[in-house]
């Protein structure tokens, strides 16, 4: 029976900072004198616990990794992953993801993978990401091909992870490694799930040629579709059957309130994702990490100043877009069913539930609703799915167009 | 005197060593059974948090594609025990900074850490033993050359917080750094430097940090010694303070002789299943010629089988202190003397077979009995009178170990 499982989601921020006209960029450069130690550690121990308390409630976890920003203070995911490894009993461990091309030693990421899997019992899911382009400087990488070594990297990863017969070569374009043999190997066999993020229709196609989830951040009801159905169609051709449900994912902001007002306060807390991500032309757009289509694009700028300023964000706005689910239990569970609908499905709603200043307890209020209230319809929503259906009862729904999201999204749809 | 509980997490569950040639590099993963592996490393997980209990201080390491150390990464170890710790220091020895060609995420993955744990990191790098060269797949030429880089780049991407800074080295070039966390403590978690040579001791004398050796017992101990008081003493103009200086030996204390010998033995698990062939434990370029030289030479006809000396010959050699309480006190005592003393005592408590039970109890008997008289010993100690003295000691040999040893020490 098709389920839907739900990610609790957090990137760890440093959120107290100086007034953002002071500083030109929340990313890259912004010195970290002002991560302030005694601060910082407070912080990862509250996310901490907000991801073993998902587990105690029956979420799943995710976690992510970036460098350099106060955006996300979480430069090695695999640590925070292997500390939830140890301290979680039965959620699934989802990190979104390993940065292949920003690391120049797949073999490691495999072993780091390996070794997770193994303390967790077969928990990991394994995401592997292209990374956004604010990453190229901080990981002192050339921008340009960076999916190409996304998948030789994946290719090296899979096969470490399944030889257990002795070492192996490995001679690839980008990446050249003898007397490949890992300690430990993976506990899951063959190998744990693999997810890669997807942020165009044709990103979509090794995807699903491997039959590994695709997620996709904040498409919004204007992008959803492109690419999700560039998937089934993909997968459709390689596999010969449709995609099941549990292949495709979508990470919205999510906050649950007891009543509207402060469902919209809590997601007002939670817009400091998007108003925060202060960053310049030069970091956002590196020489050859986009195609020049979208380059030219970026260039254009989000806002005639070409600041960088972040897109002003409206929480209506976002809502109507698909990128943020608030309200009631009621009003978030419509609210997701009709962008579940209208995205033809999908078996993995990975909820960014907690962000900027939102509290430790305002966090955990809207997760115990969700988890109450709203998760129990979702998965009852797909468990009812069926391929044909739901595209039957999308045609009923045109397709939605919204303003441009511009800079914030070109990162993760194209 | 501080003392640093130690396993090297082990997979033993291996096949008859004859059927292969190598436990390191080439041993197929096959034998690593997934359900057992979890096991194991959640019992040593709970060892380290049961010394956090007991007041030892932790330390681990990390090896690659061998079942003598199931620990790729050690610092996800180290991440999992800044959680689940409350007043440990937190020693990772180390980081093999040659091997990762990102010494600035081991900067990031370092700062992690020691923020997480409030500052209890206390950070090795290592230029690591010869096997891991080809685990790693890097060139094993040069990598002294290429830890002082990446320590370099490490350090300054520890202490700046001002905006990125470039680095232009002769192995590593890294634009914009500006690592996010910074480290918890200011201004850099304490550094450790594993050394085998009184020439490997210099720069680590130099920079202060700590220079730590491993299992060289009393046939070379003190010329490395030597070597790192001197250059102490000739850059700082000072003699070097005894926590500057660390020594790693087995380590078993048991109830009564028999006990202690039985827990003893248990641990030469760690040396007798060291099979390493030529292959791996001398890759071209690793070693200096003449060291080069008397590995070709060869144990045991170049089997790479360990020659495996008794359990009397290593404790006589200084690489095994075993007994009850008051025998390990009066053995480590000798060799600290002998050694001219030094801060850390790094404990090989576990290894092999030994069971989390026998480990325990060694440790709880290590720190009731002999841990608070290895203070004593050291609280009022005088460097320069405890290198005098030792200098007037007749030098001691010891067995040879062949081959087992040299990548610690040559």
């Amino acid at each position: 029976m098709p389920d839907l499982k739900t990610w609790f989601f957090t990137e760890d921020c440093y959120p107290d900072l100086p007034p953002q006209e002071t500083y030109e960029s929340i990313r890259v450069d912004l010195p970290n004198k002002y991560c302030e130690p005694e601060n910082a550690s407070r912080l990862y121990n509250q996310y901490l616990d907000l991801w073993c308390a998902a587990d105690e409630m029956g979420l799943e976890i995710m976690i992510n990794e970036h460098h350099q920003t106060a955006t996300c203070m979480v430069p090695a995911a695999p640590i925070m992953l292997g500390i939830l490894a140890r301290q979680t009993k039965n959620a699934r461990l989802l990190i979104l993801g390993n940065p292949l091309p920003n690391r120049n030693q797949p073999v490691r990421v495999a072993e780091e993978m390996a070794l997770i899997d193994v303390i967790s019992k077969g928990r990991l899911e394994c995401g592997f990401v292209r990374s956004v382009p604010y990453e190229a400087a901080a990981a002192n990488i050339l921008p340009y091909k960076g999916s190409e070594r996304l998948w030789e990297a994946h290719d090296l990863i899979m096969k470490a992870w399944t030889t257990h017969d002795g070492p192996f070569s490995f001679e690839g374009k980008w990446y050249h490694h003898r007397q490949v043999n890992i300690w430990p190997r993976p506990f899951q066999q063959p190998h744990p799930p693999v997810w890669i993020t997807t942020g165009s229709g044709a990103s979509t196609e090794p995807v699903a040629k491997n039959a590994h989830v695709a997620a996709v951040f904040l498409a919004g009801y204007s992008r959803v579709r492109p690419i999700f159905d560039a998937y089934r169609k993909n997968y459709r051709k390689f596999h010969g059957k449709h995609a099941p449900l549990d292949r495709l994912a979508y990470c919205g902001l999510i906050y649950v309130g007891d009543n509207e007002r402060n469902a919209e306060a809590g997601a007002n807390q939670l817009m400091w994702y998007m108003q925060a991500n202060k960053v310049p032309e030069h970091w956002k757009n590196p020489p050859g990490y986009h195609p020049p289509p979208v380059s030219a694009n970026v260039l254009r700028g989000a806002h005639v100043s070409g600041s960088g300023a972040a897109y002003s964000t409206e929480l209506k706005e976002h809502m109507r877009r698909g990128n943020v689910f608030a309200g009631t239990p009621d009003q978030v569970f419509e609210q997701i069913k009709a962008f579940w609908e209208y995205s033809g499905g999908f078996g993995h709603m990975l909820m960014m539930g907690q962000a900027g200043h939102l509290s430790e307890k305002n966090t955990l209020r809207s997760m115990n609703l969700f988890n109450d209230e709203v998760y129990p319809r979702l998965r009852e929503l797909a468990a009812a799915w069926d391929p044909e259906e739901v595209m039957e009862k999308r045609k009923t729904m045109p397709d939605q167009d919204h303003a441009d999201i511009n800079n914030l999204a070109v990162d993760f749809v194209r | 005197m501080k003392s640093w509980w130690f396993t090297e997490d082990c997979y033993p569950h291996l096949p008859d060593q004859d059927t292969y040639r190598s436990i390191r590099v080439d041993l197929p993963n096959k034998y690593c059974e997934p359900e057992t592996a979890h096991e194991l490393y959640n019992r040593y997980l709970d060892l380290w948090c049961a010394c956090d209990e007991i007041g030892l201080e932790i330390m681990l390491n990390e090896h690659h594609q061998t079942a003598t150390c199931m620990v790729p990464a050690a610092p996800i170890l180290l991440g999992i025990l800044a959680r689940q710790t409350e007043k440990a220091r937190l020693l990772i020895l180390g980081n093999p900074l040659p091997n990762r060609n990102q010494p600035v995420r081991v900067a990031e993955e370092m700062a992690l850490v020691d923020v997480i744990s409030k500052g209890r990191v206390e950070c090795g790098f290592v230029r690591s033993v010869p096997y891991e060269a080809a685990a790693a797949n890097i060139l094993p030429y040069k990598g002294t050359e290429r830890l002082w880089e990446a320590h370099d780049l490490i350090m300054k991407a520890w202490t700046t917080h001002d905006g990125p800074f470039n680095f232009e080295g002769k192995w590593y070039h890294h634009r914009q750094v500006n690592i996010w966390p910074r480290p918890y403590q200011q201004p850099h978690p304490p550094v450790w430097v594993t050394m085998g040579s009184p020439g490997t001791a210099v720069p680590v004398a130099e920079h202060k940090h700590v220079g730590a050796v491993f299992l060289a017992g009393y046939p070379r101990i003190r010329e490395i010694y030597n070597g790192y008081r001197q250059a102490y003493l000739d850059k700082h103009n000072e003699h070097a303070p005894l926590d500057r200086l660390a020594y790693l030996g087995l380590c078993f204390v048991g109830e009564n002789e028999r006990e202690a010998e039985e827990g003893a033995r248990k641990l030469l698990w760690y040396m007798e299943s060291n099979k390493v062939p030529q292959e791996w434990s001398n890759p071209p370029g690793y070693h200096p010629p003449p060291v080069s030289a008397t590995v070709m030479k060869g144990t045991k006809e170049g089997s790479g089988v360990p020659l495996n000396p008794t359990l009397d010959q290593q404790m006589a050699r200084g690489n095994v202190f075993a007994g009850t309480p008051d025998q390990v006190y009066e053995q480590i005592k000798a060799f600290w003397e002998y050694a001219g003393g030094f801060g850390h005592m790094l404990i090989m408590g576990q290894a092999g077979f030994l069971s989390d039970e026998d480990a325990v109890k060694s440790m709880k008997l290590y720190s009731n009995e002999v841990y608070p008289r290895l203070r004593e010993l050291t609280k009022n100690a005088d460097p320069a009178e405890l290198w005098e003295k030792s200098k007037a000691m007749d030098a001691k040999d010891g067995v040879d170990l062949g081959t087992f040893g040299v990548e610690f020490v040559r």
